[in-house]
């Protein structure tokens, strides 16, 4: 490690910028702030906006309802199982994939020879289709001749219908989550894990803390932190965004058991046309997301200054 | 675990020093050797300074006396204890990194109490919050408070206790890690290159500090640097170092009257020493009518090989015209200014051999570039090498032998 610069960088003064340079900031910035208007403010507070009114696909015209799509949202039968749903598949996914990530990246780094082999196989998953994974899956979980209850059946336990038993199912779904998202978390914590100045080890080990619990809590957990954080918001939010699986596997059921946001939003609105309802729940989402990522935000800044 | 009365003594008391001695201590790191058979005995309080050029092996010495490196073959003793099968917390060894390696996600006051709550708290005890159910944790916690107090006083650093290292200067942030290694109370200090991150002013006051320091609190300390001025300025003895192994011990003005090679004498000049070939030298002191042979102490040249090498303080350019002495016919380069004293740069006539001299810098003006002169060697202050193998030691092997 080099010196630390002693100063923050100091960043140049707006009003020191000349007008020339402005129009040129101007002009570098125009294609960056097109996509992102046309992208994403348009059609966001496009989805805003119907989300206020009774449009229909098809119909000329459309009236101003107040909110009560939101109402119909939180009175929804369906919509609240799809949420209790999701927010028990996320709580699920997103603890066991973050902590089996955090478990697999020290034991990835630890080990010698097989380093790269091991970082392969674990983040594999990550680069897959899912699509294609799931009906993988789909055949591996299958209730009577899947390979999973082969082997139930050969070790002596009962075969279980994985994505048609409304007890079962979602956490079959939450399952194939961790799988598909623990790769993703343990290569961060890898990268997180290979910033750390290997001086402040060898200053551990002479202060005593050499290995072990001691040397992960006084050096590579307070150090992780940073990058904690970031694992945490992007799991939380593609937990949150699942929609594959319960699209290829389950269609949500059964019975409304692995109903979970994304689909019954897809169902909503590209099913039975009920676009101001969905975008009720699209405005919720966005709103859940945008919380996470504020936050996200927040504590970064204040987490990572010394970073 | 440190007894009480250890953790009671006051940090500005002497603590009992210790020796340390290395016997044929050998580091390889695959096929290279990074220490080849290093000896040495450094004496209860002694300030050693370990110097060479880069990758001679000295951090790596450092190193292996803290446990950081494993070594292949010979043995450390500190205190007379065999440090070999000890981990580096249980050599009561303290080391500052160059970088200084503070925790970054830690106050000062964390940084510095670090050993002390690694080593002397259970893991209950170092929980927030939790460490309040036990009363032996909150009487250990009040204990170490009490100590980085003292500490930080001692380092002039009180204020900037709360700080996080990220918000501290360079200098303070070596004060802090410096604490850090105090508050062991260890019996050896370990210090590589500590001061190479400051900038020049603060080096020179830091390195008196330092010194001051380390006799206030008497701790037998090796000190790692490139730096040799900074060596000879605050060491009892200095240990050079080339290719992994030690070439000389003893104190600066050893070291600086009496090198024991080419090598040694080399890294100790500023700018650079001064090499001609013996034969060269003979033929250019000899010239003239009747001039005595040419002796370096007492020993004529010409039964000599090797190199005449001596200082640039050691020579004096005179005018063309003064031929009282016998002398090198050079020609002026130029000068560099260096206070009170410049640097006089020429090249031996009939070769393209540089050589450099020490002048009043007042006397810059009388030595205008293209100048013939005559160079005068102190020949009581001049060495006789032999002629050095080309190794890759030093920038100045570069030099040419003429």
């Amino acid at each position: 490690m080099s010196a630390p610069p002693d100063a923050p960088t100091v960043l140049a003064d707006s009003r020191d910028v000349q007008p020339e340079q402005r129009s040129t900031g101007g002009v570098l910035a125009f294609p960056a702030i097109f996509l992102l208007v046309t992208l994403l403010f348009v059609p966001s507070s496009g989805v805003l906006i119907m989300s206020l009114t009774d449009y229909q696909f098809g119909m000329s015209g459309f009236a101003y309802v107040g909110l009560d799509n939101y109402r119909a949202m939180l009175s929804d039968a369906r919509f609240l199982n799809s949420l209790t749903n999701t927010l028990r598949y996320v709580g699920t996914v997103a603890p066991i994939s973050i902590l089996l990530g955090l478990g697999l990246a020290i034991l990835i780094e630890a080990q010698g020879a097989l380093r790269g082999l091991y970082r392969a196989v674990f983040f594999l998953p990550v680069t897959a289709t899912l699509v294609a994974m799931a009906t993988a899956w789909e055949v591996l979980l299958h209730p009577s001749f899947g390979l999973v209850n082969t082997a139930l059946a050969g070790l002596g336990f009962d075969k279980q219908r994985f994505l048609t038993d409304p007890d079962i199912a979602l956490w079959s779904l939450a399952a194939i989550g961790v799988w598909k998202m623990v790769g993703y978390n343990t290569l961060l914590f890898i990268a997180g894990m290979s910033q750390i100045p290997h001086d402040l080890y060898e200053a551990a080990s002479i202060d005593g803390a050499e290995r072990g619990w001691r040397r992960f809590t006084l050096v590579t957990w307070p150090l992780l932190g940073p990058v904690t954080l970031f694992v945490i918001t992007i799991t939380l939010i593609r937990a949150f965004s699942e929609f594959e699986t319960v699209a290829v596997l389950t269609n949500g059921g059964p019975n409304g058991a692995t109903d979970m946001m994304l689909y019954t939003l897809y169902e909503e609105a590209f099913r039975f046309f009920n676009i101001g309802l969905a975008a009720a729940i699209s405005v919720a989402f966005l709103g859940f997301v945008a919380a996470l990522s504020i936050l996200k935000v927040r504590l970064f800044d204040r987490t990572a200054r010394y970073v | 675990m440190q007894t009480a009365s250890a953790c009671d003594s006051a940090s500005g008391q002497k603590t009992q020093s210790v020796g340390l001695e290395l016997l044929d201590v050998t580091c390889r790191f695959g096929d290279v050797a990074a220490l080849k058979d290093v000896s040495f005995t450094a004496k209860p309080a002694e300030f050693m300074s370990i110097i060479g050029p880069s990758g001679c092996g000295k951090s790596t010495l450092l190193r292996s006396i803290a446990g950081l490196e494993r070594i292949d073959d010979g043995g450390i003793h500190v205190g007379g204890k065999d440090v070999h099968a000890l981990r580096p917390s249980e050599r009561e060894v303290a080391f500052v990194f160059q970088s200084y390696a503070l925790y970054p996600h830690m106050t000062c006051r964390q940084n510095i109490a670090a050993p002390l709550v690694m080593t002397e708290l259970s893991a209950l005890g170092r929980t927030p919050l939790l460490h309040r159910l036990s009363p032996k944790a909150r009487h250990t916690r009040a204990r170490i408070a009490s100590r980085v107090d003292k500490i930080a006083d001692q380092l002039q650093i009180g204020p900037m206790l709360d700080r996080r290292p990220g918000q501290l200067s360079g200098g303070q942030r070596q004060r802090v890690a410096l604490g850090r290694a105090l508050i062991r109370e260890p019996k050896l200090f370990l210090l590589d290159e500590p001061l190479a991150n400051l900038d020049a002013a603060l080096r020179n006051t830091t390195r008196a500090e330092l010194h001051a320091l380390q006799r206030r609190v008497g701790a037998t300390t090796l000190f790692v640097t490139h730096d040799q001025a900074e060596a000879m300025a605050i060491s009892d003895r200095i240990v050079v170092m080339f290719d992994g192994q030690v070439r000389q011990i003893g104190t600066p003005d050893d070291l600086y009257r009496n090198p024991a090679d080419i090598d040694v004498a080399r890294f100790l000049s500023q700018p650079w020493l001064n090499c001609i070939h013996m034969d060269t030298a003979a033929h250019h002191l000899e010239a003239g009518p009747g001039r005595p042979t040419a002796r370096v102490r007492g020993l004529p040249l010409r039964e000599q090989t090797g190199v005449v090498a001596f200082r640039a303080e050691h020579a004096s350019v005179h005018p063309e015209s003064d031929r009282a002495e016998p002398a090198l016919r050079v020609t002026v380069d130029r000068a560099e200014h260096a206070g009170s004293d410049a640097n006089l740069f020429v090249t031996l006539q009939g070769s393209d051999t540089q050589l450099v001299v020490r002048i009043p810098s007042s006397d810059i003006p009388r030595w205008p570039g293209g100048t013939p002169a005559n160079l005068r060697i102190d020949t009581e202050a001049a060495w006789i090498f032999p002629v050095p193998e080309q190794t890759a030691d030093t920038d100045r092997d570069a030099m040419k032998v003429a």
